[in-house]
């Protein structure tokens, strides 16, 4: 490996990115525009869902029930209807869940509990099972001191919630960022320039030029790997700014761990650019098996223990699920190598494999 | 019917600060060959492409096939054939279903498709691989092909652009005569090159430097003028004082 | 009608070249149906095989029948009792477990004492739950799911002796739930989520597709030489849109069935006709947005990376994977924009509600407005880069 060579392929390589300054504004504006949402219009906890109540003999007891209904941050009172078919008004949207009172709600009854009906929508199943216990729930705190014997809480639990007892999203979606957009750098921009070059035919002819396959891969490699590292700083600098997300460990682990991620992202760009001839299917296979996996499987987005079996293994394979894994432990747990050996081995391994894959292609293809 | 096929006064583009084109006056008479000379960034590929409408000039105003390149390109598209630079035809389709897609573009009228058809690829000397695909074969078949795509609806001009390329001189001899055959049929030729002995085919010729017309003539009254023996030594001569390549 | 003439030719060489493309076709139609089919069952918010630790510091039988109460759930993985809760946190720590109840001394006693008194004690006994809080929502999920199991055992057991104690249960309860759980009894989460999927996959290809297509023939030369024929660029953006439109629905279609049936999705409840017309509004959406695209690029890359960037915005911003009704009142008036959000409602109301398209011309409306408006905005580019 000639560095002067290297240099020049390197050199030629960031100028071509850095005159490309659309791109460039995407990938910066990404992740900005992702933790916006993800910090300030996305929340996964069930808020003010609608509710419609079948009340067919509205009193004040009814209608101080509603009012309490509607006042809880849980749930937004849709309507109060006298009658009408629980199944059509959820068909049309109307609410997530109804509630039918009895016709003899005022009257007190000691000796037979009041027939209260919940019907849900079950076709979003998180809302559904999250109203399926919050509404009951608050029946019974509503109910509370009104007969003789109360269904009590013999046993309570206090919860504590070790490494983000705030529980604070933040924490957790800013390292997910940090695994799919370096990914996203890394793959999918790797792999569509340099099938770019392919496609074009301004591809360097090696056997003509007096560089060699390695010149060539960690020349026009490195441009991206400075890139996708100045935005993997700039999403952390975003988190800490705007989000207070300071990592409690150390940098330098994070520093070098990233870098072996970065370098299986490339891997696989590379590798991709050795397998397809056009820049359509480069992008087509990019996203198949490097986005999707790593939003789906690495545990981002979905918890990686309810996956099944298969899938499970299967996630053990995307590179992502074990920088999560890093990047969570150090932001979160101030974790060093002594926890986090096996995925930093993982990665380094991976990295190996591919890149050296790669290179062997890239070298016998040119 | 006017005696000239394209006519252009001050006819100028900018690009921001950068006159590519400046306040050129150009008149072509129908039916001649006409080379538009000069030297790499010179401006003949800007002023061509604001002759078939392929750019909005900044200023001046011109007329091909009759009508004003300003208000009237959809008329004047109908009435031209035009080959680029590069390759620009479909290289996944064969040479057939690229010429039949050219015929169709252009409208020709069905009962004359496939005479027109047959007659462009005898002209054009293609007829051995009609149904290779086009990406597959070389420069030579993409060329003639791309001639052929630009001729079957007999345009009254076409416009050729650095036609021959980086070709062997056998090939673009043999390129210039299918281009003499074509102006022979009273086709009027505009092209653009900057192999200078091509020029000598040329009727008339035109030199353009920095973006504005050095000088223009037919062949041997160039050289007469500057005193020397090649159109090479004529481009030299007037070149001399560029400042642009 | 020399118009059709050149648009037909326009779309019938599309469809050559799309023909000669297996690469892409094989890509196109693999990428959704495999992608759902496989990660259709990683797309669930559901939280199971928690690993779980118990620390009994009590020793009694009571203690132990609620241990057992949540060794035995099926949702938890449990992974052993253990001495303290020191040691707890350690497994805690090294990610070896997400929960850890660990049941103080003295419960039996006050468990005891509270039946005995046939009361509310005056302090319930309580038991301590600690969570990995890592993955915020998956530690909340977790942690309510377990103090509702120890909460319930609680009530379970109250009621259970002072059943025996004579007394009659049902006065305990203040009321009688009567629950009904409509559309998706099972709460299977992959009828939710696989329809979403096959949604993102199908605009991400389609309009990478048809952005690529044109951006192609920019960078080729060939749109150049398009320009200079008597053909008119609404055509040519039009025969471009057209065989991607037809395209993205066929995809749609077989997207939907495959894993739909795989995955047992209700895809008999949707009125077809109601359905097929939503698929065809969305489609044009998704094309537009690739046409528009284009002639905001100058290369493919360009193109990728945008479109990228405008459907992780439309996709995380439509339900897909968070509530809807979650998200502040501001942002979801701003998506009235986002076809992505109509459609997925749209097929969701169809499939899982079985609704009537009659209830959702709104939507349908909305699409339609969306995928005109952007075509719209993609003839008056194109001309203007077309000078």
């Amino acid at each position: 490996m000639n560095l002067t060579h290297l240099k020049s392929v390197a050199r030629k390589e960031f100028r071509h990115v850095l005159r490309d300054k659309q791109t460039l504004f995407v990938i910066l504006s990404l992740p900005l525009i992702m933790m916006f949402l993800f910090g300030y219009a996305l929340k996964s906890e069930i808020e003010d869902a609608r509710v419609v109540v079948i009340d067919p003999h509205p009193s004040d007891e009814t209608r101080s029930l509603c009012r309490a209904l509607d006042e809880n941050r849980q749930f937004a009172l849709a309507a109060v209807e006298t009658g009408g078919d629980p199944a059509k008004l959820l068909v049309q949207h109307r609410a997530r869940a109804l509630v039918e009172l009895p016709v003899d709600y005022s009257r007190r009854r000691d000796d037979a509990p009041l027939p209260i009906g919940f019907v849900y929508d079950g076709s979003d199943p998180a809302t559904a099972t999250t109203l399926r216990a919050a509404l009951p729930a608050f029946f019974r705190t509503h109910f509370v001191g009104r007969n003789k014997l109360e269904a009590t809480e013999l046993v309570t639990t206090g919860t504590r919630f070790l490494y983000n007892p705030d529980q604070k999203s933040a924490l957790f979606f800013v390292p997910g960022l940090m695994a799919t957009i370096l990914a996203m750098i890394g793959t999918l921009l790797t792999s569509v320039t340099v099938t770019r070059e392919k496609e074009l035919g301004t591809m360097t002819n090696l056997r003509l030029s007096s560089l060699t396959a390695s010149d060539v891969i960690v020349g026009k490699l490195a441009p991206y790997f400075a890139i996708a590292s100045a935005v993997g700083v700039f999403i952390l600098l975003i988190g800490r700014l705007a989000f207070g997300v300071i990592p409690q460990g150390s940098y330098g682990l994070l520093a070098w761990t990233t870098a072996l991620y970065l370098l299986v992202s490339l891997g696989i760009g590379l590798l991709i650019s050795t397998i397809v001839q056009k820049q359509q299917h480069a992008m087509l296979m990019g996203l198949g098996i490097t986005m999707m996996p790593t939003i789906m499987l690495s545990g981002f987005v979905f918890p990686r223990m309810s996956l099944p079996a298969p899938l499970y293994v299967l996630s053990c394979v995307v590179p992502a699920t074990w920088y999560l894994q890093i990047v969570r432990g150090i932001v979160l747990k101030a974790a060093t190598l002594k926890e986090l050996w096996l995925p930093a081995l993982v990665l380094g391994g991976q990295a190996v494999l591919l890149l050296g894959l790669a290179s062997r292609r890239f070298g016998k293809e040119h | 019917m006017s005696a000239f096929s394209i006519r252009t006064k001050g006819l100028t583009k900018r690009f921001g600060t950068f006159v590519a084109v400046d306040g050129i006056d150009v008149e072509v008479k129908r039916g001649e060959i006409y080379g538009f000379l000069g030297a790499n960034g010179a401006g003949k590929t800007t002023a061509m492409r604001m002759l078939c409408g392929l750019l909005v000039p900044t200023s001046g105003e011109g007329q091909v096939a009759g009508f004003d390149i300003l208000r009237e390109t959809a008329k004047i598209r109908t009435r031209i054939g035009y080959m680029s630079q590069k390759f620009a035809l479909y290289p996944d389709l064969t040479l057939r279903e690229n010429l039949k897609l050219s015929t169709d573009l252009y409208a020709i009228p069905r009962k004359l498709v496939a005479e027109r058809m047959d007659e462009a690829i005898m002209r054009c000397e293609i007829t051995e691989m009609l149904g290779r695909v086009t990406g597959t074969l070389p420069w030579g078949w993409q060329q003639r092909l791309s001639l052929a795509c630009a001729t079957a609806h007999h345009p009254e001009i076409l416009f050729l652009d650095e036609p021959t390329g980086s070709v062997d001189p056998l090939s673009r001899r043999g390129f210039w005569d299918l281009i003499r055959a074509e102006a022979a049929r009273g086709t009027t030729i505009f092209v653009t090159t900057h192999y200078m002995d091509e020029a000598e085919y040329c009727h008339r010729a035109c030199f353009l430097v920095d973006g504005r017309v050095a000088d223009v003539g037919a062949p041997p009254e160039l050289k007469a003028r500057h005193g020397v023996e090649s159109l090479q030594d004529v481009f030299l001569a007037v070149a001399a004082k560029a400042r642009r390549s | 009608m020399d118009v059709l003439r050149r648009f037909l030719a326009l779309f019938r060489k599309e469809f050559l070249q799309i023909r000669r493309d297996p690469g892409s076709l094989r890509l196109l139609f693999l990428l959704p149906v495999m992608q759902t089919m496989i990660l259709g069952y990683a797309m669930t918010r559901d939280v199971k095989h928690i690993a779980l630790c118990l620390v009994d510091l009590d020793h009694s039988s009571q203690s132990a029948a609620l241990s057992h109460r949540l060794q035995t759930n099926g949702r938890f993985a449990f992974q052993g009792n253990l001495p303290s809760l020191e040691a707890a946190r350690e497994e805690l720590l090294a990610g070896r477990i997400l929960v850890a109840v660990a049941i103080p001394e003295g419960f039996a006693a006050s468990v005891e004492g509270a039946i005995r008194e046939q009361e509310a004690p005056e302090r319930s006994t309580n038991v301590m739950v600690v969570v990995d809080g890592q993955d915020a929502a998956t530690a909340g999920t977790a942690a309510a799911y377990t103090s509702a199991i120890v909460s319930q055992w609680g009530t379970e057991t109250f009621q259970r002796e002072v059943i025996g104690q004579g007394l009659d249960a049902r006065s305990l309860q203040p009321f009688d739930a009567r629950e009904r759980m409509l559309f998706n009894p099972e709460l299977e989460y992959s009828w939710y989520m696989v329809p979403g999927m096959i949604i993102l996959l199908v605009t991400m290809v389609g309009a990478l597709l048809t952005a690529f297509s044109i951006v192609r023939e920019r960078e080729s030369g060939t749109l150049e030489q398009l320009l200079v024929t008597p053909v008119h660029p609404v055509q040519i953006l039009f025969g471009k849109a057209l065989p991607y439109w037809i395209l993205s629905q066929l995809v749609f279609v077989i997207a939907l069935s495959l894993p739909g049936s795989f995955y047992g999705v209700p895809l008999g409840n949707a009125n077809v006709p109601g359905l097929a017309l939503g698929v065809a509004l969305y489609c044009l959406t998704v094309v537009s947005l690739g046409t528009l695209v284009s002639t905001l690029v100058s290369s493919q890359q360009q193109a990728l990376f945008l479109i990228w960037f405008a459907l992780i915005f439309f996709i995380l911003t439509s339900g897909f994977m968070l509530p809807f009704e979650s998200m502040p009142g501001w942002m979801q008036t701003l998506t009235e924009g986002n076809a992505v959000r109509h459609f997925l409602y749209l097929v969701r109301a169809l499939v899982l509600r079985g609704a009537s398209p009659l209830a959702l011309i709104p939507e349908y409306l909305k699409l339609a407005a969306i995928g005109i408006g952007f075509f719209t905005a993609s003839v008056v580019l194109f001309k203007r880069k077309a000078a």
